[in-house]
Formats: C-alpha cells, sequence, structure tokens
C-alpha cells in the first residue's frame, strides 16, 4: 500500500510541515476566538476542521504539479535531459497527470469531511466539494506551467471552461463533469508540452532554471544594485504578446462574470460598481509599472514655454491607460444606457452577468495589448532615466 | 566608435547642450572639461543613455541609442557609465556588490572573482570587503562605485567627475594608470569629465572643451597649444578660453589687496 501510495506521496518532512501549519492554524483560530473576540472556539470545530481540509486539499493541488513536472525543478531537469527520457515514456518521479493514488488520497480527504459533517459539526460544503476544489486548484497550477512552456491554445481552453464549472457549482455533478473536461484539455496541453521537452528555445524557462540553479545569482531587482548600475540592464520583464491580452481580457471578464453569477447580490446594476472601478484603477496601476525611473525629458514648465505640450516618444506611455479609460466609460455607458431595465432586474435575467462584465475585457484588453510593451518602453522611450525610490537601502555618493 | 551628431538638450527652457556633434573613435581617452553648468555631466548621461536628447543622435559602435530595443540592449552590454552621484546599495558589502554587477554584465565566474580580488586590493578594500557599503568612508565608497565600472569589463566607459568625490592620492593614481592601461592595451574607448587639468593632461587623448553648451575646441593638448597659441599647460590653455574674467578679477583683487 506504502509502495504504491509513493508514486504521488510527499515526503515525510512536508507531511511534518503541513501539520505544524494546520496546528498553528488551530491555535490560532483558538487564541483569535478565545482570547480576542470571547468566543469559544469548540461550538466551532466543524468550520476549523474545514478550513484544515480545504488546507490540505489546496496544498496537495499544487504539491501534485510542483512537485513532478520538470520545468519547476531545475536538478530533476537537469538529470531527465541527460537521460533517455523522452515523452510520452513515464516520468520517474512520477507522473503530473492524475492518477487513482491521487483519487485514494482525495478521497480520504472527503472522508474525513464525511466525518466531520458526521459528528453534527459545521460544514458548509458537500463532500464532493473538496474533489472539485482540489480539481480546479490542479488544472490552474497546470494550467499556469503550460502556458510558460508554450502552450497557450489548451490553457486559455481549460481556464475557460474551468469558469464554466464553477458557474454551473449548484448543479454539482454537471459542475463536476464539465471541470473533468478543463482537466482533459489541461491533460492534453501537458502532454503536448512534455513532447516538446526539454524546451531549448523557451529562454524565459531557461532563465527561471538557471535561477534556481544559482539562486545567489538571481537579482531581487531594480533597486539591488543602486544607480545606475542596476537601471540599465536589470529590466522589468512582463510583456504579453497581442493575441494573449485579447485571450488574457477576455479570461478575467469571464472569471468576472461567472463570479457575479454565482454570487448574485442584489441587482445586476450593483455589480457594475466592479468593473467601474477597475477601468479607473487599472490603467493607474499600468502607469505605476511603466513611469516610476523613468521621468518626462523635459519638465512641465518646460513643455508649456517651449510650446511642445506633447512629446510621443516619452507620451506613447499614456496612450494605452488613456484609451483604456475611455473606452471602459463608453462601454459603461452604453451598457446602462442600453440595457437600463434588465440592470434594474431583481431576478437577474439570463445571462445578464456577462452584460455587467463587459466594460473588464475592454479595459484588460487595451491595457495588456496596446504598446509600448515594458521592455520597448524601458530600452528606446524618450525618457530620462532617474533613480527609482528605494526604502533608505541605497547610500549616495558625492 | 562613437558618433554625437546635433544633440541639443535642454530640461526645461534653457538649453545645456546646443548642437555638439562629436566623433570619439574606438581606443581613444576623451577628456571633457568646462566651466560648472556648461553641460558637461549633460552630455555624459547622453552618452551613457540617461537622457534622450530632443534633438540628435547617439551612434555607439554602428548601433543608434534607442533606436529599437535591440540595438539599445546590445549598447547597453557593451558600455557602463558611473554619473557623478551614484547610489550603492548600502547593506550589501563591497564584495558581493561587484560580484553582482560582473555577473549582470555576463562576466564568468572564474575571472569574475579573480578581477574582484584584484581590484579591491589595488583600492585598498581588502579590509572592508566584507562590511556594508554604508560603514565605509566617502572616498571608499567612490572606490567601490569605481571598482563597479571596472568589474564590467565594458569596451565603452562613461565616467562623469571619476577623481573627484574624496579619492586619496593612491586612489588617484591607481584609477589614472588603470584606465591609461585600459585604453592602450584592451583598446577601451574612455570619455570622462574632470575639473583637474593636471590629470587631464596625464591622461587625455583628445580634450572637449565645452563653453555655453557647445564645444568650443576639440584636440589634442599640442593640438590646443598650436590653435590658441598658448605654449604652457592645459591650466593656463583653459584660463585663456575659459576664464578670462576670473584671471581679472584675480588682478583687481590683488590690486585692490593693501598688502
Amino acid at each position: 500500500m506504502n509502495r504504491w501510495l509513493r508514486v504521488v506521496l510527499p515526503g515525510w518532512w512536508m507531511w511534518l510541515i503541513a501539520v505544524l501549519l494546520m496546528r498553528g492554524l488551530c491555535l490560532f483560530g483558538d487564541w483569535m476566538l478565545l482570547d480576542v473576540i470571547g468566543f469559544d472556539p469548540r461550538s466551532s470545530l466543524g468550520k476549523i476542521g474545514l478550513v484544515c481540509l480545504v488546507f490540505s486539499m489546496v496544498a496537495y493541488a499544487i504539491f501534485r504539479v510542483l512537485a513532478a513536472h520538470p520545468a519547476c525543478r531545475a536538478n530533476y531537469f537537469d538529470w531527465l535531459k541527460n537521460s533517455c527520457w523522452r515523452s510520452p515514456l513515464p516520468l520517474p518521479l512520477g507522473p503530473i497527470h492524475l492518477v487513482p493514488q491521487d483519487l485514494a488520497i482525495v478521497g480520504t480527504l472527503v472522508g474525513l469531511e464525511l466525518v466531520v459533517g458526521h459528528w453534527g459539526l459545521e460544514s458548509a460544503f458537500s463532500p464532493l466539494r473538496i474533489a472539485q476544489g482540489f480539481l480546479i486548484v490542479y488544472v490552474l497550477i497546470l494550467g499556469g506551467i503550460s502556458r510558460g512552456l508554450g502552450q497557450m491554445g489548451t490553457t486559455y481552453a481549460a481556464w475557460f471552461v474551468l469558469g464554466l464549472s464553477v458557474r454551473l457549482w449548484e448543479l454539482e455533478y454537471l459542475s463536476l463533469l464539465v471541470l473533468v473536461a478543463s482537466y482533459a484539455i489541461a491533460l492534453w496541453g501537458l502532454r503536448r508540452s512534455l513532447t516538446e521537452f526539454p524546451w531549448e528555445s523557451n529562454a524565459a524557462l531557461q532563465r527561471q532554471l538557471e535561477a534556481m540553479r544559482h539562486p545567489e545569482n538571481r537579482v531581487v531587482n531594480s533597486d539591488s544594485l543602486g544607480w545606475p548600475f542596476g537601471r540599465f540592464l536589470q529590466l522589468r520583464e512582463g510583456s504579453i504578446t497581442q493575441r494573449e491580452s485579447v485571450l488574457l481580457g477576455l479570461l478575467i471578464g469571464w472569471w468576472f462574470a461567472v463570479g457575479v453569477g454565482v454570487v448574485r447580490d442584489g441587482v445586476p446594476r450593483d455589480a457594475l460598481f466592479f468593473p467601474a472601478l477597475a477601468a479607473f484603477v487599472l490603467p493607474l496601476v499600468r502607469c505605476l509599472i511603466y513611469v516610476p525611473g523613468y521621468a518626462p525629458p523635459i519638465s512641465f514648465f518646460g513643455r508649456l514655454f517651449t510650446g511642445r505640450w506633447i512629446i510621443p516618444s516619452y507620451d506613447k506611455v499614456l496612450v494605452a491607460p488613456l484609451l483604456a479609460w475611455l473606452a471602459s466609460l463608453l462601454v459603461l455607458g452604453v451598457l446602462v444606457f442600453v440595457f437600463d431595465q434588465p440592470l434594474r432586474s431583481k431576478d437577474w435575467p439570463p445571462l445578464i452577468e456577462l452584460v455587467v462584465a463587459a466594460p473588464l475585457p475592454v479595459c484588460l484588453m487595451i491595457l495588456f495589448g496596446v504598446g509600448p510593451t515594458l521592455r520597448d518602453w524601458q530600452l528606446t522611450g524618450g525618457h530620462r532615466i532617474t533613480r527609482a525610490v528605494s526604502l533608505g537601502t541605497e547610500t549616495r555618493i558625492g | 566608435m562613437i558618433e554625437l551628431r546635433d544633440i541639443t538638450q535642454h530640461y526645461g527652457i534653457q538649453p545645456v547642450l546646443k548642437r555638439v556633434s562629436l566623433t570619439i573613435q574606438a581606443g581613444e581617452l576623451v577628456v571633457v572639461v568646462g566651466p560648472n553648468g556648461m553641460g558637461k555631466s549633460t552630455l555624459l548621461a547622453v552618452l551613457g543613455g540617461m537622457l534622450a536628447p530632443q534633438h540628435g543622435s547617439v551612434t555607439i559602435q554602428g548601433r543608434r541609442r534607442r533606436a529599437s530595443a535591440e540595438e539599445e540592449w546590445a549598447i547597453r552590454r557593451q558600455t557602463v557609465y558611473l554619473p557623478d552621484q551614484p547610489w550603492l546599495p548600502s547593506l550589501r558589502t563591497p564584495r558581493e556588490f561587484l560580484l553582482s554587477v560582473g555577473r549582470l554584465y555576463g562576466i564568468a565566474d572564474a575571472r569574475l572573482f579573480e578581477h574582484v580580488e584584484r581590484l579591491l586590493k589595488l583600492f585598498e578594500l581588502s579590509a572592508q570587503s566584507n562590511q556594508a557599503i554604508r560603514g565605509l568612508s566617502a572616498g571608499q565608497k567612490k572606490k567601490v562605485a569605481l571598482s563597479a565600472t571596472l568589474i564590467t569589463d565594458a569596451p565603452i566607459l562613461f565616467l562623469d567627475e571619476p577623481f573627484s568625490g574624496g579619492l586619496d592620492p593612491s586612489g588617484l593614481l591607481a584609477l589614472k594608470r588603470l584606465l591609461r592601461r585600459r585604453v592602450t592595451e584592451q583598446q577601451a574607448t574612455i570619455v570622462l569629465t574632470s575639473p583637474v587639468p593636471e590629470i587631464v593632461e596625464e591622461i587625455a587623448d583628445r580634450i572637449v572643451i565645452l563653453r555655453n553648451g557647445e564645444i568650443a575646441a576639440c584636440d589634442t593638448l599640442e593640438g590646443l597649444r598650436k590653435s590658441t597659441g598658448i605654449g604652457g599647460s592645459l591650466g593656463e590653455i583653459l584660463e585663456q578660453m575659459l576664464y578670462p574674467e576670473t584671471t581679472r578679477r584675480l588682478q583687481e583683487y590683488f590690486q585692490e589687496s593693501p598688502l
């Protein structure tokens, strides 16, 4: 039994950490309830137990992907690269895909939840939800890694279907079925990515693996080497392709629509507050990522007095935020005008959550997709490179 | 080769550099001199890539600065810029800092470790090599910053006032010799600023004299002597070219003196 389970089972030290963490969580919960709030925690043992179960389930799902995937462990990757392993041979340190042993472990968690429920203590979920939760986290993590390995299509397809399964949360078995479909797509992406091992052309992955091999080489952020030594060669990376910007915008919008559809609080119009807030905040966030440390080439008064009110090489950084802001506002206005009645309806007309979420993908697609990319901006923008703000960790000379 | 063409730079309404054009050959050590506020540091910052000039272009080894991400990245890997007031990570030790900068420039570990030791020894920082930078004196910090530019092995160096900032005589001597050797033996190209004519005379292949944001002269010391007709030291040439008012004011001061 032990040998059979060992294929997927975490090492003893991980169990120890998990037990200690959970014990700490329980003690903290007891202390918070009993000493701070003055409430006897024994009356809500079920909730504490549930928190522990959810914690275990999430941790196990993350462990299952990260521990078995060669892209997440540099030593394993190096060893595998020099071995005769090639896809579709079984991976030596255990499979990444789900196997019957996972069913046994998740089944144990479900059983524990059943026991908690049997004691008549408070329990928020049906046991099946534990299994669903595990699968959701697993598909999310696996998709994230496959995306990094170039499997864009399958990753986003899996994530879209994942949203659908959450949308169907009320219909327990249908939701599970859709979730299994989402897993199947993610699995397809995984298999395709493994055929491309060792991903020689994936520069970002190779950099990550190198950083794992030599953590001492990793330069944490651009301030860590002072100014200007770090600023020139430590670029802030984070650009995504235009195709992906569309997918990502739609995905986030879809997940938001799913969330709104599941919660259904008040009238649909109330939920418009969040896209409106996002349309205001997200362009500012983009500015905060791009602008600090990259000042305009001439001062504000310089612009005024020299008549150069617009400096295209610098002001291009403001185009995407302004466009996102304007487009979101426009979409919001049109929606409020066109869907006035449905948005005020307490009955939540079918698919109204898609209408509510519509400004979000518009805003995100512009913010992610309209240039300049972060790299281009840092290297070719018409800016004056200045020292970025640091929290007293630098010393000036001269 | 480095080529500046028609560089104009202003921060507000006052132009600091006015249509400056200059060509610097590979393996040349060029020193920019001139009165305060005449654009020396701005010129270095434009060369170093800190500033995008309002007009004109900078071309380094055939690549134009900020023209494309690839070209700019290639230039950054080949150049190092030291401003007159750099900031260093105060909690890191000189050794850690130098190793990090070296790795940033992709220097192999074997060469890096050995070079760090030599630089620390040269600038008399071995005893402080494992102390946090914040505990060092101003001169020692300057030495750390200079070492960081030298550890990169970059073939093109832009150094703003490298001889200022509290360097002791031994540091000055070491830096002068080191820069000259980089130029003669490794064909490095160095552009620096300095207010000390004696140092400039000693190390410069060519001297660029900036006045009011324009190049007043650009030649070897011998060439400057010929073109100005002043046979003395660089100090005397600068005195005549840049500071005639100062000489006059000094004469007035001594004439009015009761002694």
